[in-house]
């Protein structure tokens, strides 16, 4: 009771003991007993007020008792599809219980109860009268009532999702017109709860969200097949049954009431499930719902969405711009495989996702890693939250392309209200926006960059004329010179005009933004070309030190060292790069060179193991292993290893001919020598892998002769100083070559 | 004395109740069970996990009937506290303090959400520009079969705040009605719950009830 009130509580007290007294006593009586005990004043009139209407209260909270019945019925219909609440409250239509329609029947459906109302129309439960049996009914707001054609396109195209017969999907039983009711879809009624309801109260279980993940991605799948996108893909428009099976609801129809993000006032909610393709209003393909799987995979995992915000553009921004915390960062049973998928699901570039849903549930189910190992990275993926007074130039062109794709595609509005936020970076990302120059420069950037993951020679010829183009459309775009560099530097291509023309590139780009990570690692793998190391290891620090701890352009570092045979910090770096990019199979594989390098073969195999789901595993991965079981002498083995790389690349047949001869096979290994030979005479060897081979064979005058010559060619590797070949490098011989390389002997 | 271990301070009578961070799946359980026991143990701040976990597993329940049976009659409020109840404890609490104390932490939650809920009707009306509505409006829509419309709603969210205003001036009353009214809780489970007399509980519950009706009449105007 409160303090400040005293009097009033004594009055109260009185108040209770009095009402006890009389309220049951005729009113004659009640007043001869309150006279008696001198009951007035302030006392008497307020037991007065409260004894004269007492039976009216009374009546007043029956009824108000039954209200609570009512209410609670409502509270408990609230949400029950999924966002109905904020529907209500977005359009104004009230009142969810006095839908008019409850009761009727419009053809053969009759009416039963309103079950809520999403995007795209009011969902009824009803009964089909013909077929006796229950179905969820929902009638279409369609949106393009006044454009027949186009209405007719949009009901073929949900006729088409209706062909989908799948256990995770929701059946379908039919789409039809009728002029009471328009458009309408019935299908099938399944008991249960919304993921969006199992949502609210806080995240799933690992392997219930892994479980519903993979029979989301399973319904997805099998629409995919078919060349159906379901666009709409949220936690609303997932049932979980009773039995735990996942029910895919609205499959095809998000475009029949298109939700107009250019809108102003549009729930955040709306498209916080939207992939960056599909809020820019951009072509989508299947790959649009994979992104939105991740979103839900993440929302599950973690109890919240990845791209939030106050308001659509805020959401928008976040997902063109804004890369969630690791899932990991946030509940500690989520390993790093998961973590992985996420990341790949939420790749803003829709070519670094899985290729389709099977791909998702393979990396789901298995205990895979994902391969993460782009040469150039996709920064809004892997770029880490950085302070904005360090985001230079690069930043700021990526923020400008997000911006600016906006006010190109999407609408005034939402821009607007970006720019007017008081975030710092969006102001000046508004500022960016107008330099249509940049916007197409990264465009062509990002484009590039996808070419240069192929790793093939007619992607990367092709990456550079977009490069060039990239800095035709803005020459002082630093990341594009940088990328130009680094396609110069091509294996094979090693002339010193080319590199000539790498480094001119790379300090460019160094020169346009000295706080360019990609510059700085360009011109330190230039320099490192150049056998300028101790040069070529301050800029790749630099770029690793500017790029975060998560940075991929660390592999770069791990490279250096290994060739610079500083074993300690090729170890250290790799588990440094392992640890900030958990899963990565290209990170899981340094790491094992790491161990490799210092003579931990056990350790590094153990770390290979990891990769042996991955199909194909990326090259190295076999190549270390090899070179482990090499150093163990165990050649049978490293031979099987080396020779399956082989298969598909032409410099591991250097080192097979290595293992077979050391394995004995000296013939086989001769054959390999005289491929090589004739492939350097060709002009399309290197002079490495030769001396590997002669090396293998024991013939060192040979290998250090091509040795020699691969110092010209600059074909030498860093495995040079790995322990496979400790006979080569006790070899006097060997300490020229440190020498002229200027790497000093342990 | 109506004080009983568990409901001291005023947190019982916050308006949003402190989110509780839930851990997933399988340790939700051993949550619940490790509640009761905080709880048992006097623990004030366990009240606020426990009452969360009894509000969350409120609303599942609620919507579940609505679900199965979808119907105004199956769901009472009493139906759905004593479904909660067997949910977060099923056999493994017998005892029946335990059980009348879990009655009245689930009024409040049921207090909240349907507060919540009319609080969220109301402000989809007043969105559209509707005017508030008069004591004598209420009061006809009230005798009316008209559903869950509007002016009721008002009726709950003025009940709302005379009963804060009620709590300040007698807590163990303003608990009383949220039993009664909100718990759809006997005199008796009342009475145990909270731990005073039947007596009491009677002559609260008529009290607060003429106090509140001349509050709502003033506040609705």
């Amino acid at each position: 009771m409160k303090g400040d009130d005293g009097a009033a509580v004594n009055v109260w007290g009185e108040l209770e003991t009095l009402w006890e007294m009389v309220s049951d006593l005729p009113p004659a009586e009640r007043e001869a007993l309150l006279a008696s005990h001198a009951v007035e004043g302030e006392l008497r009139a307020e037991l007065d007020s409260l004894l004269s209407r007492a039976s009216a209260a009374e009546a007043f909270f029956d009824r108000l008792a039954a209200v609570v019945a009512e209410a609670s019925h409502a509270a408990a219909f609230e949400g029950l599809q999924g966002d109905a609440a904020a529907v209500v409250q977005e359009d104004g239509s009230g009142s969810v219980d006095s839908d008019p329609l409850v009761g009727m029947t419009l053809g053969r459906y009759q009416i039963i109860e309103r079950l809520g109302q999403g995007g795209m129309g009011v969902v009824y439960r009803a009964l089909d009268l013909q077929l006796r049996r229950t179905v969820a009914l929902k009638l279409l707001r369609a949106r393009a009532s006044n454009d027949a054609r186009g209405k007719e396109r949009l009901l073929a195209e949900a006729r088409a999702a209706a062909a989908l017969d799948h256990p995770n999907i929701c059946t379908i039983y039919e789409i039809g017109e009728t002029p009471e009711m328009g458009a309408f879809i019935a299908m099938g009624f399944y008991p249960g709860r919304t993921l969006a309801q199992a949502l609210e109260r806080g995240p799933l279980s690992l392997t219930t969200a892994l479980d519903y993940v993979t029979q989301i991605a399973r319904g997805l799948g099998a629409a995919h097949e078919r060349g159906i996108i379901h666009r709409d893909v949220k936690p609303a428009n997932v049932i979980v049954t009773a039995d735990g099976v996942v029910k895919l609801l609205d499959f095809g129809i998000a475009r029949m009431t298109d939700v107009d993000v250019s809108r102003d006032g549009v729930m955040p909610g709306t498209i916080a499930y939207m992939s960056p393709e599909q809020v820019t209003s951009r072509p989508l393909d299947q790959r649009t719902d994979l992104w939105s799987l991740g979103v839900v995979l993440y929302e599950m995992l973690a109890g919240e969405r990845p791209f939030r915000g106050e308001s659509a553009g805020a959401v928008l921004y976040a997902i063109l711009e804004q890369p969630p915390p690791l899932v990991s960062t946030l509940r500690r049973d989520v390993p790093a495989r998961i973590d992985a998928v996420v990341a790949r699901l939420l790749a803003t570039d829709p070519a670094h996702r899985y290729g389709s849903a099977e791909d998702v549930i393979a990396a789901v189910s298995s205990n895979r890693d994902e391969d993460g190992s782009p040469v150039l990275r996709a920064p809004a993926l892997s770029k880490p939250h950085r302070p904005w007074a360090r985001r230079t130039q690069y930043g700021v062109a990526t923020l400008a392309v997000g911006a600016a794709i906006a006010i190109a595609i999407v609408s005034w509005p939402i821009v607007a209200k970006l720019a007017r936020g008081n975030d710092q970076r969006t102001a000046l990302a508004s500022k960016e926006a107008v330099s249509p120059e940049r916007t197409a420069a990264m465009d062509l950037y990002a484009q590039a960059r996808r070419e240069v993951l192929f790793r093939t020679d007619s992607g990367r010829r092709y990456a550079r004329d977009l490069f060039q183009q990239a800095i035709a459309a803005d020459s002082t775009f630093a990341a594009a010179h940088a990328g130009l560099a680094l396609i110069a530097l091509t294996p094979g291509d090693h002339s010193n005009r080319s590199i000539a023309s790498a480094e001119a590139s790379a300090r460019t780009a160094v020169r346009l933004d000295s706080m360019s990570p990609e510059a700085h690692a360009a011109l330190g793998r230039v320099l490192f070309s150049r056998y300028r190391l101790a040069e070529a290891e301050k800029h790749l620090k630099r770029a690793v030190e500017l790029d975060g701890p998560q940075t991929d352009l660390r592999e770069f570092l791990i490279w250096l060292y290994a060739f610079m045979d500083r074993r300690g910090e090729v170890l250290e770096q790799a588990t440094l790069f392992e640890r900030n990019k958990p899963g990565g199979a290209i990170a899981i594989a340094e790491l094992a060179r790491g161990l490799l390098v210092n003579g931990r073969c056990d350790e590094a195999l153990a770390q290979l193991d990891r990769l042996k789901h991955l199909r194909p595993p990326p090259a190295r991965a076999g190549n270390y292993a090899a070179q482990c079981y090499a150093t163990r002498k165990q050649w049978p083995q490293a031979i099987d290893a080396m020779s399956r790389v082989a298969q598909t690349n032409e410099q591991a047949n250097a080192y097979l001919g290595f293992m077979l001869a050391r394995g004995g096979h000296t013939d086989s290994a001769r054959v390999i020598r005289d491929r090589l030979l004739a492939q350097v005479s060709r002009g399309d060897g290197n002079a490495y892998g030769l001396a590997v081979v002669y090396a293998g064979l024991g013939d060192f005058d040979s290998a250090f002769e091509w040795f020699e010559k691969s110092y010209e060619d600059r074909s030498l590797r860093p495995d040079i100083m790995g322990p496979i070949f400790e006979d080569v490098r006790r070899d006097p011989r060997f300490e020229k070559l440190r020498a002229k390389l200027g790497i000093p002997n342990r | 004395m109506y004080v009983h271990r568990w409901s001291q301070g005023p947190i019982l009578l916050t308006q949003t109740w402190p989110e509780v961070a839930h851990p997933a799946g399988a340790n939700r359980e051993s949550l619940e069970r490790s509640v009761l026991d905080e709880m048992r143990g006097g623990d004030p701040a366990a009240l606020g996990r426990f009452f969360s976990l009894v509000y969350d597993k409120l609303r599942e329940i609620a919507r579940a009937q609505r679900r199965r049976q979808p119907g105004f009659e199956s769901l009472t409020t009493t139906s759905l506290v004593h479904e909660a109840f067997i949910k977060l404890f099923g056999s493994e609490c017998r005892d029946f303090h335990d059980r009348a104390h879990f009655m009245a932490v689930a009024a409040m939650a049921m207090r909240q959400i349907l507060i919540g809920h009319a609080r969220r009707n109301a402000a989809s009306k007043r969105g559209s520009g509707a005017a508030t509505f008069s004591f004598e409006e209420v009061e006809r829509a009230l005798a009316s079969e008209a559903g869950f419309v509007t002016p009721k709603a008002e009726a709950l969210l003025a009940l709302d705040r005379a009963l804060d205003r009620l709590h300040d001036r007698s807590e163990r009353q303003s608990r009383v009605v949220e039993c009664r009214f909100f718990g759809g809780m006997s005199i008796d489970e009342t009475a145990t719950a909270l731990g005073i007399s039947s007596a009491t509980v009677k002559r609260d519950w008529a009290i607060a009830q003429a106090w509140l009706h001349r509050e709502i009449q003033r506040d609705l105007g």
